[in-house]
């Protein structure tokens, strides 16, 4: 059997509605292939024509972008024909709907995870990578796999000669590390060893999802640490389009120039004549849904002791 | 295992946890109430209050230690604290304000009359060299209203006084996060006012990793360029491009304790230099060149180029020394020292003259850090063969599309690219247009939130102050639109 990309009805279904859901890669091995929307909103119509979203192979760590819904199927895709391509290629399906092939990056692969388990999501994720200074070369403990959206970004940030040990629900006692990030129910057990493990100076983060265990957290970290400090990182999103807004029987005529409406930038050199003479404002607001909540992030640095 | 080092620190392979002389660090004095960027020499020094205290202790300490200040018979040191009485302090901090709930303000008027040591006696103490926690303990013992306070407030008390009479002074490494949160607590404007989450956030959705070749247009003043090369360690290169003839500062690059290899990664290259490369397929790059090139003459052993080219950002046209001089005066806030110092009569006279001035009088003599050099017409065609990796742009007074319309087609197909701006509307003409002209996919414009809590028993909520704006970011993939595919009915 040629292995091939298929979507079952009603999973592309809710996908066209924009939720999350999962669709099956009907390969040799019968792989799961993860499904996340990518748009901002599918119900708002967006001025690309067509919504998007992102498939994830995980057997290749191939990542495409998946454009066409409108003829409701996206056909089959076979595998052979991606074989050779350069990423960022429009490839098609028997069916003309058409896929980008991308190459991964540990965002994409965050957006596309299943979460089964609490997930870092890209705010918390950068934000973590950055305050706890990883850079190329760095041993960086990691307690409370997840699903590895962590993990991916730290080991991007410590490669080529850095090191992530991560672990799930075991106690890591070997490794020196210079950074620990626990993501664990009880954060708290795992700080005294994390203490023992680190060096002088070294910093921890610790993720909760609730305030009671950032409570504790920091209890139990005052007794090693330093500067403990607490932050909770969002993002929200925004929704981009072009329209013109009514400006009432103000304007007389019909000239474009009189109306009060500010006028899109520019968009001489996009081929295709959307920008007619019209006056067409590009507008944006905030997604209407957004994560309110990821959990809390815990800092803290290790004490100098000599 | 336990030794694999980041960022083999400074040029002679230094242990990069530790301070050594002509080392860049960050003064964190009294729990960021000042934050002094300078360079540790035998000679330097750094006031706190109206002390000058040297530097030199500082040299050879692990990066994290923390220090205070003493009077001895030479006049003020800075004496390295050792934490190791902190736990038990700190078990009483926590536990306390159960117990003492009855207490309250009810009576504790503020008639300036609450504290029975003068001036003269403080003063009188230091002659007769008291530390500070002596003097601390001194006014405690003297407050008629300490007892009355909750311990809450008492430690606060506490915390002030010592500020005053004891400060300290944490020894920080700088890093990207260090170096970004300390501008943008005492200068924002001078980093575009690039929150420390926001830049985290464009590093991660530009895919900044190892053996990339990063283009950056960074007109913050050089903290893009720096947290990127950072990033990279060394490994692949960060072009750091510029539209005209005139190459944006990147001073705060300085402030990092980059290693020869990632000083030698940073790059620079005028916009029409790569646009020409990626035209045309000959050696043309070589007689685009223009006058420019004179002026910022980059051989090994020259001074680099950012000493004299730099005027699109303030007055930051000064030879490096001087700048770490100026960025060391220039960021830390003293107001509230002076106040207070006024306030409750401690003596000495203030210093008329910037005494940062001459605070680093060694550092003429440091080596020049060589970083930003021109890139050469074969690194260009090097870039080119593969095109860039991504794209990350932090420049607030350029439209983004015009930038983008310029930096897309020298990235690589696939390629991830991140845009910061301080304003919604530029951003999401950008994307618009992207959208239209199917050059990129994923296109997303996020706004980072970011809020700091204080947590203590009963007493966790967020910060009252906080930083309510970060900027936006525009965010997406580069793929092939040239072929033009029709959409397939």
């Amino acid at each position: 059997m040629k292995p091939h990309l298929q979507i079952e009805e009603e999973e592309e279904e809710e996908a066209i509605r924009g939720r999350l859901g999962s669709v099956k890669y009907i390969g040799d091995d019968g792989w799961v292939v993860n499904f996340v929307n990518f748009t901002t909103d599918f119900n708002s119509k967006p001025t690309f024509d067509k919504p998007c979203s992102i498939y994830v192979l995980q057997q290749y760590l191939t990542v495409i972008l998946c454009i066409n819904f409108r003829a409701n199927r996206f056909g089959v895709f076979k595998h052979s024909d991606w074989i050779g391509k350069p990423f960022g290629s429009k490839v098609l399906s028997n069916k003309g709907g058409f896929v980008y092939l991308l190459a991964p990056t540990p965002e994409l692969w965050t957006l596309v995870l299943s979460h089964r388990t609490q997930i870092l999501y890209i705010a918390d994720i950068s934000f973590v990578v950055m305050y706890l200074e990883i850079v190329p070369g760095c041993v960086v403990l990691e307690s409370g796999t997840g699903s590895g959206s962590l993990t991916t970004s730290l080991a991007r940030a410590v490669a080529p000669c850095g090191h992530v040990y991560t672990f799930d629900f075991h106690e890591q006692r070997a490794a020196a590390a210079k950074f620990s990030i626990p993501d664990l129910p009880q954060p708290w057990l795992t700080m005294p060893s994390a203490a023992k493990m680190l060096k002088q100076d070294a910093v921890l983060c610790s993720f909760s999802p609730c305030i009671e265990q950032v409570q504790r957290s920091c209890e139990t970290l005052k007794k090693d640490f330093t500067d403990i400090r607490t932050f909770e990182v969002l993002l929200r999103t925004y929704e981009v389009k072009e329209g013109s807004l009514d400006c009432g029987n103000i304007n007389k005529g019909d000239s474009p120039q009189s109306l009060p409406c500010k006028r899109k930038q520019s968009s001489s050199r996009s081929s295709n004549g959307t920008n007619k003479s019209s006056a067409t404002t590009v507008m944006a607001k905030p997604c209407s849904e957004a994560k309110g909540h990821t959990g809390y992030l815990t800092f803290a640095r290790l004490k100098c002791l000599y | 295992m336990s030794s694999v080092s980041a960022q083999d620190g400074s040029i002679e392979n230094q242990n990069p946890r530790i301070t050594w002389k002509d080392c860049s660090v960050l003064l964190d004095i009294n729990d960021g109430d000042r934050l002094v960027f300078a360079r540790l020499s035998d000679g330097s020094t750094v006031k706190i209050g109206n002390k000058k205290c040297s530097l030199r202790p500082l040299i050879g300490c692990p990066f994290g230690s923390l220090f205070q200040v003493e009077t001895g018979p030479k006049g003020a040191y800075l004496s390295r604290v050792v934490a190791i009485s902190e736990d038990d302090k700190h078990e009483e901090k926590g536990d306390a304000p159960l117990k003492d709930e009855a207490k309250d303000n009810r009576n504790i008027v503020d008639s300036n009359c609450a504290q029975n040591l003068s001036g003269e006696d403080i003063d009188e103490m230091k002659r007769q060299g008291a530390t500070g926690e002596q003097i601390i303990e001194a006014l405690i013992a003297n407050s008629s209203t300490f007892e009355k306070k909750t311990s809450f407030s008492q430690e606060k008390y506490k915390l002030r006084k010592q500020k005053k009479y004891a400060p300290k002074v944490l020894l920080r490494r700088p890093f990207a996060r260090s170096i970004c949160e300390a501008y943008f607590k005492k200068h924002p404007d001078r980093i575009g006012f690039l929150r420390v989450d926001v830049l985290s956030l464009l590093l991660s959705l530009a895919n900044v990793s190892t053996s990339s070749d990063i283009v950056v247009l960074d007109m913050v003043g050089g903290i893009l360029t720096g947290a990127v090369a950072e990033r990279l360690g060394g490994t692949g290169s960060v072009c750091n491009t510029y539209f005209g003839a005139t190459p944006c500062s990147m001073d705060i690059v300085r402030m990092f304790n980059f290693n020869d290899k990632i000083c030698r990664s940073i790059l620079r290259s005028p916009l029409s230099d790569i646009c020409s490369a990626w035209s045309n397929n000959s050696e043309q790059p070589k007689n685009q060149k223009n006058a420019l090139d004179s002026e910022c003459k980059l051989d090994g052993g020259k001074v680099s180029p950012h000493t004299g080219v730099d005027t699109t950002h303030d007055s930051l046209h000064v030879p490096e020394v001087e700048m770490i001089q100026e960025e060391a005066c220039s960021i830390s806030i003293v107001n509230e020292e002076s106040l207070e110092s006024s306030a409750d009569g401690v003596p000495g006279p203030v210093p008329i003259s910037m005494d940062e001035s001459d605070a680093f009088p060694t550092i003429k003599a440091c080596k020049s850090i060589k970083f930003g050099k021109k890139a050469t017409p074969e690194t260009i065609n090097l870039w080119k063969a593969n095109g860039f990796s991504s794209l990350v742009i932090a420049a607030p007074e350029l439209d983004p599309w015009s930038a983008v319309q310029e930096l897309l087609p020298v990235l690589s197909y696939s390629a991830p690219f991140a845009i910061y701006h301080q304003y919604l509307q530029p951003l999401a003409s950008c994307m618009h247009n992207l959208q239209v002209a199917k050059m990129a996919v994923g296109l997303q414009i996020t706004e980072p939130w970011l809020r700091e809590y204080q947590v203590l028993p009963s007493r966790t909520h967020p910060h009252m102050q906080m930083s309510s704006f970060g900027g936006y970011i525009l965010s997406g993939i580069k793929v092939c639109s040239g072929e033009s595919q029709n959409n397939t009915n």
